[in-house]
């Protein structure tokens, strides 16, 4: 058999026959491979082709402090070791080396692997860009970039990948050959194809780089690399070398990483990058997870929708608090960081903070569309956490659009419109099975009551006619049993009873939803008396468990000091009310 | 009303019995009692000698023994230095453990003899019995000395039961230990996590690797010490790591014992309509398919599977107020796709739903009525069946997927109401096969363990951008299949 031949064989045996490793003998494969590679240190190199001897004609081979190295010649100088025969022989040696060391890091030999492959890296590194020499270089630096991860040595892991960075930039015109071709050059393949293979092995670089930065916590760097990742895939994509791209994965990964610069209050990034997932979806052809991704990319332009409304209302209310022109503030960016090669329609909805209803309404108005299009294919039953995330989506953009809504009336039914749809899931779904999500649903629906009480309150002015008063204590009346229900799902399930101490989690939520009932309470018309001595209750349990845990206290200070104010305020009015009788 | 001869005997024997006492308090009491004990305490200190000596002949070369002894003294006797005597102690007795044995052992037989002679003596003086040559009473002697050996360490055996029973249930309790484990609710956590150390291997013990795991019962806890560069090196403090579990078993544990302590509350409370869920995680090679299936031929070696089927139809033919109705299922997710191995179409891939009111749940995912341990053991061997064929066409398949066998408990009661009361609960066993894999292969959804590797497979470049997004954000990937149908309703 050929030396090439052979040597297939043994790369075959390493990188795929190793998947399928028994568990007992997870590296039987790799330990074989590397008996291979080494038996064939020994085969002798079959007939040379004119272009391998051409390839030699410009790479020197130097001994240098007794370390044999590779070096470019330069057109002027002679040769010191004119043999291409010799140079080809040690060429291959470095090549089953490379190999070899892989498999010692591979199989947990990571010291003795790395000091291989450092060795190889002594052998060809004035030579680095060289043609015959480059793609080993590369697959070499990033062999070391894992090593040094491996040891949790992340910097050092970012001084070899700069290494490999400046390597693919002087690259850039070689037209590297494929390893294999080290071996023996296979005129048949198209330059095209060795370039694209080269390109991949870089890709795999900046897809450590991500993962790297990631450890270090450094998530701009960390995004910025995982971009590039998903550049270099798409360039992939544009060159029809598609056999390593998958669309759905591709626009998946793009969609998610919107989320990120959307957290990162960077819409403009954010909106081209949900723009070109939904575009790279056009080229997925039928896929049983297509439908599920299509309705998730919209959930991502639903957050999208919420965060730019509630960024731009927490701006406006700064501009308000420090006295400034709102444009000062909410001046933003309107073009993305980057670009993916794709071509795009025009964006469905501005990047920019709204300032006005009418703004407002518009991104409203294309979430809702989102939304409804997105239940369609998450529908409550089958899809519960999904449909329920949506509703509170749903009440979510309500509550963002009331900011820029002045009328208080419109205001009212914005609140109306939360509350149903709350309180009609809360009944639809098992509060067994979903216990969290009917927590969060309970709670939302208590606030949303006791705002638009709120709200209410503040529209008449004149309390005393007898259809307002009932409307009023309806809704204090839900508003109170809302929390009830709230604070009965943390109850013990065995005994039914409350319990000594929440978890750190809930601990603001229950204490809350005790302080929302005591201000319901004290918001009633009837019943004063009964009404205050409820209120005063509530209040006092929240001292009481503070005073109980007093690491509770960070949770929940500012109310903390109301409910100490008002338990000693309330048993005064209680008694004025009694003397009043 | 008693006759007169049975008076008289009273009477008589009464007399007799009071002679006897007098006879004694006067004459002979003290002075025998002092002879006596003085024999017993000859006789006993070569006899403790030459156990002593057994003792450490037997575990001389037990390690493992020798360096739980030496904690344990060390932890009773904290004084600085006392380390070296404990040492040197140690050291002198493994060398001359043999000499000690054997001079004990002669000592012991002759002190012995001259104890039951003694006895013998005493006893002759008491009674007035028949007189024996001193060649008889030695030999008589000689022959009670060897029953004794035979007895002996049966009479020590029993007598330690209670201790050994002490010392497994706390008797270590007092020694300090971290908070978090320490808490005794251990059986009311929802989730419990216990380790097992195998015993090393025969490759191991012949390239002479050195155990760098100690266990200690009592305080559940595992530490972990850099392997030793010398030997001699014993002050290991700040080269260990100490892990705390639920309950840790090492190399000598037994399948019942884990069985016993770790998974029998969980299927009793399967039994009475909860659920629960066990399931093995390690490296390839560190016996997870060993507890968790165990010799299934053997009884001694049958690991938690086959144990708890026992154990669930056991409880049911015991169990005479309650009907019960016992189904399996058993599925698949490989690549975050469901395959149900127990339906005859093995393309099929099944859909993970939610219902309001029933949470979340396998969409047409095959049941199978069992009404005995022989009909649940076939559902799982046809179930694996169906595994290992649909995994041979598929690259990394088996180190990539996992099975879930779902065994429901139906079981009704009448109430005090009349009416029949019906309670489920769901036992899932689930077989993470070559979890440790997935560091390298990497697989979507898989956040089960933080590496310090870095993935190698760009298909997982979605997990990379999904880590970086948090707050009020949406990351268009579906949670793991696995997490998600193990969630439902606990």
């Amino acid at each position: 058999m050929k030396l090439l031949e052979r040597y297939l064989l043994a790369v075959d045996k390493c990188y795929v026959q190793s998947l399928n490793d028994p568990e007992a003998e997870p590296y039987k494969s790799k330990y074989e491979a590397r008996k291979l590679f080494e038996e064939l240190h020994a085969e002798n190199i079959d007939e040379e082709s004119d272009e391998i001897k051409k390839e030699f004609d410009t790479l020197d081979l130097i001994d240098e402090n007794n370390k044999i190295k590779f070096i470019i010649k330069k057109p002027d100088e002679y040769l010191y070791e004119p043999s291409a025969t010799k140079k080809h022989r040690y060429l291959v040696d470095l090549l089953l080396d490379y190999h070899i060391g892989t498999i010692y890091s591979d199989t947990e030999e990571k010291g003795e692997g790395e000091s291989r492959l450092q060795s190889i890296l002594m052998s060809i590194e004035p030579a680095l860009n060289h043609s015959l020499i480059c793609s080993l270089a590369l697959n070499l630096l990033n062999q070391l970039i894992l090593i040094r991860t491996s040891y949790e040595q992340y910097n050092e892991a970012i001084e070899i990948a700069k290494r490999a960075d400046n390597l693919y930039n002087q690259s850039l015109s070689t037209e590297p050959y494929l390893l294999r071709e080290l071996i023996e050059i296979d005129s048949a393949i198209p330059t095209i194809d060795r370039r694209d293979e080269f390109e991949q092995i870089y890709t795999y670089t900046s897809f450590f780089l991500a993962q790297i930065y990631a450890k270090l916590d450094d998530k701009d760097q960390s995004a910025n690399y995982c971009r590039l990742t998903l550049e270099r895939q798409l360039d992939m994509f544009h060159s029809d070398n598609r056999k390593h791209f998958d669309p759905l994965d591709w626009a998946t990964n793009c969609a998610t990483l919107s989320q990120y610069y959307m957290t990162k209050h960077d819409y403009a990034t954010a909106r081209h990058c949900l723009m070109c997932a939904d575009k790279m979806l056009e080229n997925v052809v039928s896929n049983e997870n297509l439908p599920e991704r299509t309705a998730s990319f919209k959930r991502c332009w639903i957050k999208y929708a919420i965060n730019l409304l509630s960024d731009s209302s927490d701006r406006l209310l700064q501009a308000a608090d420090r006295d400034v022109t709102p444009n000062e503030i909410v001046r933003s960016l309107t073009i993305p960081k980057f670009e993916f090669k794709l071509s795009l329609p025009s964006a469905p909805m501005t990047c920019s903070y709204v300032l006005d209803y009418e703004q407002a309404r518009q991104v409203f108005l294309f979430a809702m569309e989102k939304i409804n299009s997105a239940k369609s294919y998450y529908v409550l039953d089958g899809f519960v956490t999904d449909h329920v995330e949506l509703c509170q989506d749903t009440s979510q953009l309500y509550s963002k659009l009331v900011f820029f809504e002045s009328n208080i009336d419109r205001k009212c039914k914005m609140y109306k419109r939360r509350i149903d749809l709350l309180s009609s899931l809360c009944k639809e779904i098992s509060e067994e099975h979903y216990l969290y999500l009917v927590r969060q649903l309970l709670f939302e629906l208590g606030e949303c009551y006791s705002i638009l009480l709120d709200l209410k309150l503040e529209q008449k002015e004149d309390l005393h006619t007898i259809k307002i008063v009932e409307k009023i204590s309806h809704l204090i009346q839900s508003g109170i049993s809302a929390f009830e229900r709230f604070l009965t799902t943390m109850n013990d399930k065995k005994t039914n009873e409350k319990p000594e101490t929440y978890a750190d989690e809930y601990i603001r939520p229950v204490l809350l939803a005790h302080f929302y009932m005591g201000r319901f309470h004290s918001k009633s018309t009837q019943n004063r008396l009964e009404h205050i001595q409820q209120s005063l209750n509530q209040y006092k349990t929240i001292v009481d468990y503070v005073e109980k845990h007093p690491n509770a206290l960070e949770h929940i200070e500012q109310e903390y000091t109301i409910c100490k104010e008002m338990t000693n305020l309330l048993p005064l009015k209680l008694e004025k009310l009694r003397q009043a009788q | 009303m008693l006759s007169n001869e049975t008076k008289e005997t009273i009477t008589r024997i009464r007399r007799q019995l009071s002679l006897f006492g007098w006879k004694i308090l006067y004459d002979w009491t003290f002075s025998l009692a002092a002879l006596i004990a003085y024999y017993l305490l000859i006789s006993l200190l070569p006899l403790a000698v030459s156990l002593f000596a057994v003792v450490s002949l037997i575990f001389n070369d037990r390690e493992e023994f020798q360096k739980r002894m030496r904690d344990r003294l060390t932890v009773t006797f904290p004084e600085r230095g006392f380390n070296d005597t404990i040492d040197s102690l140690f050291n002198s007795i493994s060398k001359q453990a043999g000499v000690l044995f054997a001079v004990g052992f002669v000592i012991s037989i002759f002190t012995g003899s001259r104890l039951f002679v003694g006895i013998d003596d005493v006893l002759t003086i008491i009674y007035r019995i028949r007189e024996r040559t001193i060649l008889d009473q030695n030999f008589l002697a000689l022959k009670m000395i060897l029953a004794f050996i035979t007895i002996t360490p049966f009479i020590i055996l029993f007598s330690s039961v209670p201790a050994i029973l002490e010392s497994h249930q706390g008797f270590y309790q007092f020694l300090p230990r971290p908070a978090a484990a320490a808490s005794a609710k251990g059986k009311d956590e929802s989730v419990r996590v216990v380790v097992r150390c195998r015993p090393m291997s025969d490759k191991e013990e012949e390239s002479s690797c050195e155990r760098v795991v100690d266990i200690d019962h009592q305080r559940r806890q595992i530490s972990i010490r850099r392997p030793a560069l010398e030997s001699s090196q014993r002050n290991a403090d700040e080269s260990t790591h100490a892990f705390f579990f639920d309950a840790v078993y090492d190399w000598t544990s037994k399948q019942k014992d884990v069985y016993e302590q770790t998974a029998r509350p969980l299927v009793d409370s399967v039994l009475e309509g909860f659920n629960g869920t066990i399931f093995a995680y390690g490296q390839t090679g560190t016996g997870k398919t060993f507890t968790m299936e165990g010799v299934r031929s053997q009884v001694e070696l049958r690991g938690i599977i086959p144990s708890s089927f026992a154990h669930i139809f056991d409880s049911i033919a015991h169990s005479t107020s309650r009907q019960f109705l016992v189904r399996a299922s058993y599925l698949e997710i490989y690549n975050e796709s469901i395959r149900d191995l127990l339906s005859k179409d093995q393309n099929k891939r099944l859909q993970l739903q939610e219902h309001p009111k029933e949470g979340v749940h396998v969409h047409d995912l095959s049941s199978f009525i069992t009404k005995n341990i022989q009909e649940i053991e076939h559902v799982m061997t046809t179930g694996n069946l169906n595994r290992s064929t649909g995994a041979t066409n598929m690259n990394e398949h088996s180190s990539r997927s996992h099975a879930i066998f779902i065994i429901t408990v139906e079981s009704s009661e009448l109430g005090a109401d009349g009416k029949s009361h019906i309670c489920v609960g769901k036992l899932n066993l689930v077989d993470l096969a070559g979890s440790e894999r997935q560091a390298k292969t990497g697989s979507t959804g898989d956040r089960f363990k933080e590496a310090t590797n870095i993935n190698l497979s760009l298909s997982v470049l979605g997990n990379v951008i999904s880590a970086l997004v948090d707050g009020s954000s949406h990351v268009p990937y579906r949670d793991s299949k696995l997490t998600r149908l193990l969630q439902s309703k606990n």
